[in-house]
């Protein structure tokens, strides 16, 4: 069974493609553009792994993650950037990120990365 | 038989004792007798002494012994009625006196109590009891005088405090009145009164002293002022000779001086060159500074031009034409090679020399090592410029990120649409089928390229040029390109910005490059200041007719008064280490400073800054 992947990040075009090439890759994936529309799918349809955008309009992708692991810390959320920031990278990895990921982003690495998260995710669930 | 006689028994003649020479009495028993006087008065004793009474056993006579115990009978009858009578006498009395001294306790306690008003009926018929009651009234009497004195001796007190009082607080007219019943108050008054009238006195002594005192001290001040002004006058006289004098011994002194320096002792190599070209004097020093002698010089006047370097050789041959028919000071910069090959920077200074009759005598040079001060001035403009360059990386560094993260989205955006038109040619291998979404995907892409394109001008319109170069420019325009650089940043921290452009604003004829890098700092400073949610207002305005104003306002914590001073120094920042580098305002400064116009500050703390930069419409360089 693939992995249940769901993409926040404000650029609708950037999530929607992505989410759907991940389809076509059998993933179960999902967009959303919105803070408070990622946390409802995080609650309602408990996704193994979150891809997360560090900059979204309104809340800093730090919180949000903070937020996401609360309410399940075994869900593995993997952090987009736009620009190798290297101290917010350290920042979202000492709040729980599994990994993240510079824009634009390499295909096959994603998918390595998501594969990871979920097998981590398994063996501890 | 002959009755015997006591007188003549007892050879009594105590002729008044009633018994002696009686006939009649046959005894003598009966009082009033004289008999043994020690017992006179008891009747009992008496009668028993009686008893044994020679006389009486002599006389033995029952008839007149009849009588006697009649007349004793008839004695204690009395006797009896006198007891009973003294007996009631007694009940009555002691009646009278329960009742007498109790009035008197009553009384004694009032008093005590403090009453002294108290009263008693003295009439009495037990005399001591009368004179208790006296007792008692007098005593109230007594204590009510006191007390009332008392009262008057408060109310006399508190008038003397009072006026005292007055007194001490200057007022020497007070005077005690009235007069009083009570002896001692009264004198107390007269004293006060007196001690009063003699206080006054001296007071009104000691101020007239204290006036004469002043007066002679005025006057013994107005001597000495007098005295100190005459002094000062004398003195500066004699400072104002003593500087003349000294004036006159410095200008002897400098004539020497100035010939001296002609002469040898100058560090400069000077040199006096006659009409006809000859040089007439070269000092000593040429010798440290070029390498060769004086005499080398004097021998071969073109020695001077020959060492200058090939580069200066025509700024020497022109100013050297120059010198000789313009009258006039003149200098020029020019490099020679010294003997030992060495560059060497030389300021060259030269005049005419005339006589007193204006006759022209030649020209007098002075050549002057500014090697060190070239090299200073070359370190200092490096450092400047690597100043720059620092901050030029950190404007960069942090425009970098911005752009990098606004260039990779739409860059992703390209990515995953070509990617996924890959995936539908490999994965689904039917190109006719996704005809419809190729186009919208490939639209999508042009989309993004043009959102880069954006980003590229945008930056291509950042100029990065250092030096001053002027133009006719719209300040909102500037403002509104720096804004583009900064927006999503904005967007992302939640900071919300407000312009407020004047429409109409003058152009400006100044450097667009300079004024963007302004704009970027002051921008970037009030990005960094505002917490999420913060505010960021832009205003642009005419001053005045020379003048327009860009204000940017935040509402971050404001500038404390110490640090307030110190922002536009170098170096200073009080951002994290990575994040500041303390030169975006100093590089500002000098930039406005450059381009003639003015930056200024106001902060509250807890409220916000306001940047103010006033730029002059036409260009005056300062
Ligand atoms: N808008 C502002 N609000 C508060 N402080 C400011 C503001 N602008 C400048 N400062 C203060 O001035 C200092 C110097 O600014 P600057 O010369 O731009 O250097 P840097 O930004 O690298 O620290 C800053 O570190 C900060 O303390
Ligand atoms: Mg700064």
């Amino acid at each position: 069974m693939q992995a249940n992947v769901l993409l926040v990040d404000d650029e609708t075009e950037f999530a929607l493609a992505l989410a759907e090439r991940l389809r076509l890759r059998s993933y179960d994936a999902r967009a959303v553009f919105h803070v408070e529309d990622a946390i409802a799918a995080v609650q309602s349809a408990s996704p193994d792994v979150v891809l997360l955008d560090f900059r979204m309009p309104g809340m800093d992708g730090i919180e949000v993650l903070k937020i996401i692991k609360k309410i399940d810390p075994t869900i593995e959320v993997i952090m987009l950037t736009g620009h190798g920031d290297v101290r917010s990278v350290e920042e979202a990895i000492r709040n729980g990120a599994y990994e993240y990921i510079m824009k634009p982003l390499d295909l096959g690495e994603l998918i390595m990365k998501i594969n990871n998260a979920k097998k981590k995710r398994n063996s501890i669930s | 038989m002959t009755a015997m006689k006591c007188w003549e028994v007892f050879q009594c003649n105590k002729q008044a004792c009633p018994a002696y020479g009686s006939k009649d009495l046959k005894c003598w028993l009966f009082s009033g007798t004289h008999c043994r006087e020690a017992i006179q008065g008891k009747f009992l004793e008496k009668m028993e002494m009686c008893l044994d009474c020679e006389v009486l056993n002599e006389n033995k006579d029952f008839d007149a012994m009849k009588a006697t115990l009649n007349a004793v009978n008839k004695q204690f009858k009395e006797f009896v009625r006198i007891i009973g009578e003294r007996e009631n006498e007694l009940g009555r009395m002691s009646i009278e006196l329960a009742i007498s001294l109790s009035e008197v306790f009553e009384g004694l306690k009032k008093i005590a109590s403090g009453d002294p008003t108290v009263r008693l009926d003295e009439r009495s018929d037990i005399e001591l009891i009368s004179k208790l009651k006296h007792f008692v009234n007098v005593t109230a009497q007594e204590i009510g005088g006191i007390v009332d004195q008392s009262h008057e001796f408060a109310i006399v007190l508190a008038e003397l405090f009072d006026v005292l009082h007055k007194v001490s607080k200057g007022d020497l007219l007070a005077r005690v009145s009235g007069r009083s019943q009570v002896e001692l108050l009264e004198s107390l008054k007269t004293v006060t009164n007196e001690m009063i009238e003699s206080i006054s006195k001296e007071i009104t002594r000691r101020e007239r002293a204290e006036t004469e005192l002043k007066k002679a001290y005025d006057k013994l001040e107005r001597k000495v002022e007098d005295r100190t002004a005459e002094l000062r006058r004398i003195n500066e006289k004699l400072w104002h000779e003593i500087l003349e004098r000294k004036k006159a011994e410095e200008e002897l002194r400098d004539a020497e001086l100035r010939y001296r320096t002609v002469a040898d002792f100058t560090n400069d190599w000077e040199y006096w060159e006659t009409p006809e070209g000859k040089l007439r004097y070269v000092s000593p020093s040429c010798e440290r500074i070029t390498g060769y002698k004086a005499e080398q010089f004097i021998e071969y006047p073109g020695l001077v031009s020959e060492i200058t370097v090939p580069e200066d050789k025509n700024i020497w041959a022109s100013h050297h034409h120059d010198a000789l028919d313009v009258l006039g000071h003149r200098d020029i910069v020019f490099r020679i090679r010294r003997q030992d090959g060495q560059i060497c920077w030389i300021e060259h200074v030269c005049q005419p020399v005339t006589d007193n009759k204006g006759t022209f005598l030649g020209i007098r040079a002075s050549n002057r090592d500014i090697s060190m001060r070239r090299q200073a001035e070359d370190a200092l403009r490096k450092s400047e410029h690597l100043l720059l360059q620092a901050h030029k990386m950190e404007a960069l560094g942090r425009m970098a990120a911005g752009v990098a993260h606004e260039i990779n989205n739409p860059l992703a955006i390209i990515n995953e649409k070509a990617g996924l038109m890959q995936d539908f040619l490999e994965i689904s291998g039917d190109f006719k089928q996704n005809r419809e979404k190729f186009i919208g995907l490939i639209n999508g892409i042009f989309e993004s390229v043009k959102r880069c394109r954006t980003i590229t001008h945008r930056l291509l319109g950042f100029s990065r040029r250092i030096d001053v170069t002027f133009e006719v420019i719209d300040l909102n325009e500037i403002i509104r390109e720096v804004l583009g650089f900064i927006e999503k940043e904005m967007l992302y921290r939640n900071i919300r910005l407000e312009l407020h452009l004047q429409e109409d604003l003058p152009k400006v004829f100044s450097d667009k490059g300079q004024l963007q890098q302004v704009f970027l700092n002051i921008v970037n400073n009030a990005v960094d200041a505002v917490e999420k949610g913060g505010l960021i207002e832009v205003q642009t305005d005419i001053k005045d007719e020379d003048t327009v104003t860009a204000s940017i306002k935040d509402n971050g914590p404001g500038i404390p008064q110490n640090i307030l001073s110190h922002i536009f120094e170098p170096f200073y920042t009080t951002k994290e280490k990575g994040k500041g580098t303390g030169l975006g305002l100093s590089i500002s400064y000098g930039i406005i400073q450059k381009l003639g116009g003015a930056i200024l500050v106001q902060s509250e703390v807890q409220k916000g800054t306001t940047f103010i930069v006033e730029i002059p419409t036409k260009a005056k360089t300062g």
